[in-house]
């Protein structure tokens, strides 16, 4: 089967596509967000090529992988319905068809609870291997689907930058797992080019999240404020989610790349939310970053940013009003240097690749 | 990691058997429903995904599409299904996948009307 234009495969230096390898379905919920997409991709194109990936998602931002020149499907989440039950029923059809479909040997669910239609789907074909890319980091009281890791054949945590809690069902630790690794990041000229900016300015970029799920057009402001009469060009990434929006009346230059993380050396500096890809990413990519955490369900991002700053690699604000002292604190010159300095030290093994050997045991690969 | 193996020594069950509250519940969900199956290639049926939406009342709208892009037909209002497009495009004979949706659709919903795009001019 012919596949998509493969433009980002291409940019990160991989080979073709695999369709030789035992096919493996990559599953991830999200809806409004890609951070379970993300990660799953990061782990199925390092199972190449022993491994065929195929994908469905949830994620309305599903067409990101076609860029893969990876096969996939997409079904919206239960969020589209606000019917759990014809959900579960719809969900479960898709998961078994796609399984046929594709002849697939074993499902690879990243999501923070696995759904009953996956379960019911797999009630019906037992013999396919299942595994859970369960992120860590979760908060307080919030791990209520820890007794569903006796359904899956191996669970799967990606790492932290800081100390994890010791989860009860012994699963697979690996390292912290990104898209990209420091070795394919392009270098800053290329980044520049590629994003349209200009090759001489100091360039902060700002990625706080799409606006989908929480208020970013207010901490944006903020930003801006202090911003103003410093000689900065500031920088956004335009999401490939709905919702995603640009506070009116802000002179940003909004460009669109994805992976974004592979153009992270066109940046002086980064104010970023906390969630686990774009913190790891900005610390692989060595930006010099202040974090920003936004509230989610389950996600500690304020410990993960935390983490960041006892080791001397990031910088945090955990409120609104902590913000114009940070971000000033950023743009001096020699908080950056020291902040580079610790992330150029810091040791970066990526744990997609540790992921992704897990995967390939399970179908035999 | 008990569950698995204990699954493939029983091999495949039904999965409403074992739980029967769910399937109570999925049972009622279903009486309850009703749902429109468009069956569309892609942005060029754009049009008439805007239109239609407006007319689903509280029938379940289902879009059923090849396209890249899956987030406009989310945004007005319809469940999205996207399979790749040899699966739906006409010139590929592989239109067991578009049925197999169709009929799962049926089995969730209680009254389910079709509406193929794919012979309609845009």
């Amino acid at each position: 089967m012919p596949l998509m234009d493969p433009i980002a495969r291409e940019a990160m230096g991989l080979p073709a596509a695999s369709t030789d390898g035992v096919p493996v379905l990559f599953m991830s919920s999200n809806g409004v967000g890609m951070g379970h997409l993300t990660r799953l991709l990061a782990i199925a194109l390092r199972t190449e090529p022993d491994v065929a990936p195929v994908f469905l998602s949830l994620s309305r931002a599903a067409g990101v992988v076609s860029r893969f020149g990876l096969p996939w499907e997409h079904v919206s989440s239960n969020a589209a319905l606000g019917d759990t039950a014809v959900w579960d029923l719809v969900l479960r059809d898709a998961v078994v068809a796609t399984i046929d479909r594709w002849g697939i040997r074993a499902v690879v669910f990243d999501g923070v609870a696995p759904y009953r239609g996956l379960q019911a789907a797999l009630d019906r074909r037992p013999d396919v291997k299942r595994a859970w890319v369960r992120r860590g980091l979760w908060l307080p009281g919030r791990i209520t689907e820890l007794g569903i890791a006796d359904w899956f054949d191996t669970v799967i945590v990606p790492g932290e930058l800081g100390p994890d809690d010791d989860p009860p069902d012994a699963p697979t630790a690996v390292d912290p797992v990104t898209l990209v690794d420091r070795s394919q990041l392009a270098d800053r000229a290329t980044a520049r080019r590629e994003l349209g900016l200009p090759a001489d300015a100091r360039i902060l970029l700002v990625a706080m999240g799409s606006g989908a799920m929480t208020d970013v057009a207010t901490p944006f402001r903020a930003v801006m404020d202090v911003v103003a009469d410093r000689h900065w060009v500031v920088a956004r990434p335009r999401s490939p989610l709905p919702g995603d929006l640009v506070p009116p009346g802000l002179d940003v230059h909004t460009f669109e790349a994805y992976p974004m993380a592979r153009l992270f050396r066109a940046f002086d500096a980064a104010i970023a939310a906390s969630g686990y890809n774009s913190f790891h990413e900005l610390v692989v990519g060595g930006v010099p970053s202040l974090f920003v955490p936004q509230p989610r369900e389950t996600d500690d991002q304020e410990r993960r940013a935390e983490h960041a700053a006892a080791a001397g690699a990031g910088l945090v604000a955990p409120d609104l009003a902590d913000l114009p002292e940070r971000v000033s604190a950023l743009l001096s010159d020699d908080v950056r240097a020291s902040l580079r300095s610790r992330l150029d030290d810091h040791g970066v093994r990526n744990g997609a690749d540790q992921a992704a050997a897990v995967v390939r045991s399970l179908v035999g690969a | 990691m008990r569950y698995p193996r204990l699954r493939r020594l029983l091999g495949p069950l039904e999965p409403q058997v074992r739980d029967g509250y769910h399937w109570v519940r999925g049972r009622i969900a279903r009486w309850r429903r009703s749902a429109l199956v468009v069956v569309a290639l892609d942005a060029d049926h754009d049009g008439a995904a805007e239109g239609l939406a407006a007319d689903l009342d509280d029938r379940i709208g289902v879009w059923l599409c090849c396209r890249d892009d899956v987030a406009p037909p989310g945004s007005w209002g319809w469940f999205v299904v996207r399979l790749e497009p040899a699966s739906v495009q006409h010139e590929v004979d592989r239109r067991a996948e578009v049925a197999a949706v169709v009929d799962s659709w049926r089995r969730a919903c209680r009254n389910v009307a079709v509406r193929d795009l794919r012979d309609e001019p845009t």
